[in-house]
């Protein structure tokens, strides 16, 4: 049951933060973007980047 | 682009200070680093951004990861000197920072340096010089360089530190104050990283010869 309930939390967290970056995406018109970005999360970049061996490009824009 | 990894910062809320210091008066700027926090490169300024620096600045930062990290100690001074607050929010300015609402207000990037300078005074230290002058135009030393390059010198100020160095047109900066230089950004943080007086070490790529240089900057460079 606990485990259910943690997978569902986990589940509702990943899907929240996809809603965000989908949210933030559209309101900065970033229809026309090229590539995956990560949007406003600096920790899941760095972990993309150790994973990928990559280095990172961060853009700081902020919200007009 | 899928050579990097790609991230949109959007706000000023929770940036780590001991990174992400830059000319937070520019509305647009770039990062190039690693997942170590070391910083190839800043992109990005107040005026005269093109794809075409973007993308000789991107190429470099390629180069520079490719020898990482026996190039550790060189981007070492691509860091800046720790502030008193690790991150945004810790800058007293900023506390208690809230909407009507009760939300969170937003920290936009141009807020940072003026909540940089007010909260200086409250810790009794007096202002460093850099902070009340940041991020000098190269042309402070007396160079103008190419927008479309990474760092090429399109002119140079007649008795100007920079000309007294012996520092040329059609010279590509390659190194100051013992960094890579791949944009003008950077060009401009190791101005602003630089001495208030004194030697600063630069590199130059003049047709293709490796030249070091030694510019003497003169006291009150930063804003006479």
């Amino acid at each position: 049951m606990k485990l259910a309930l943690a997978a569902a939390a986990l589940a509702l967290c990943t899907t929240q933060e996809q809603n965000r970056a989908e949210y933030l995406k559209e309101y900065l018109a970033d229809t026309n973007i090229v590539g995956t970005w990560i949007y406003d999360d600096m920790n899941a970049g760095y972990a993309e980047a150790k994973k990928t061996g990559k280095p990172l490009m961060v853009v700081l824009r902020c919200v007009p | 682009m899928d050579r990097f990894v790609c991230v949109r910062i959007v706000q000023g809320w929770g940036l780590d200070l001991s990174v992400f210091q830059f000319d937070w008066w520019a509305a647009w700027t770039v990062f190039l680093m690693n997942a170590d926090r070391a910083v190839y490169a800043r992109y990005g300024r107040s005026s005269e951004n093109t794809i075409e620096a973007l993308r000789k600045a991107l190429e470099g930062a390629l180069e520079l990861h490719g020898n990482y990290p026996a190039n550790k100690a060189e981007l070492a001074g691509k860091s800046g000197t720790p502030l008193p607050w690790k991150t945004t929010e810790a800058i007293p300015t900023f506390k208690g920072r809230k909407q009507s609402d009760g939300r969170a207000e937003c920290i936009h990037c141009h807020n940072i340096l003026n909540a940089v300078i007010k909260s200086y005074p409250g810790r009794s230290d007096e202002l460093p010089l850099r902070w009340s002058a940041p991020y000098p135009v190269p042309e402070r030393m007396g160079v103008s360089l190419d927008p479309k390059e990474r760092a090429s010198v399109t002119d140079i100020t007649t008795n100007s530190p920079a000309q007294k160095a012996g520092i040329r047109v059609g010279d590509r900066i390659t190194s100051l104050g013992g960094q890579p230089i791949l944009s003008i950004a950077d060009v401009q943080w190791a101005l602003h990283a630089g001495p208030d007086s004194g030697p600063l070490k630069a590199q130059l790529d003049r047709a293709g010869q490796k030249l070091d240089v030694t510019v003497t900057l003169p006291a009150g460079w930063r804003t006479k």
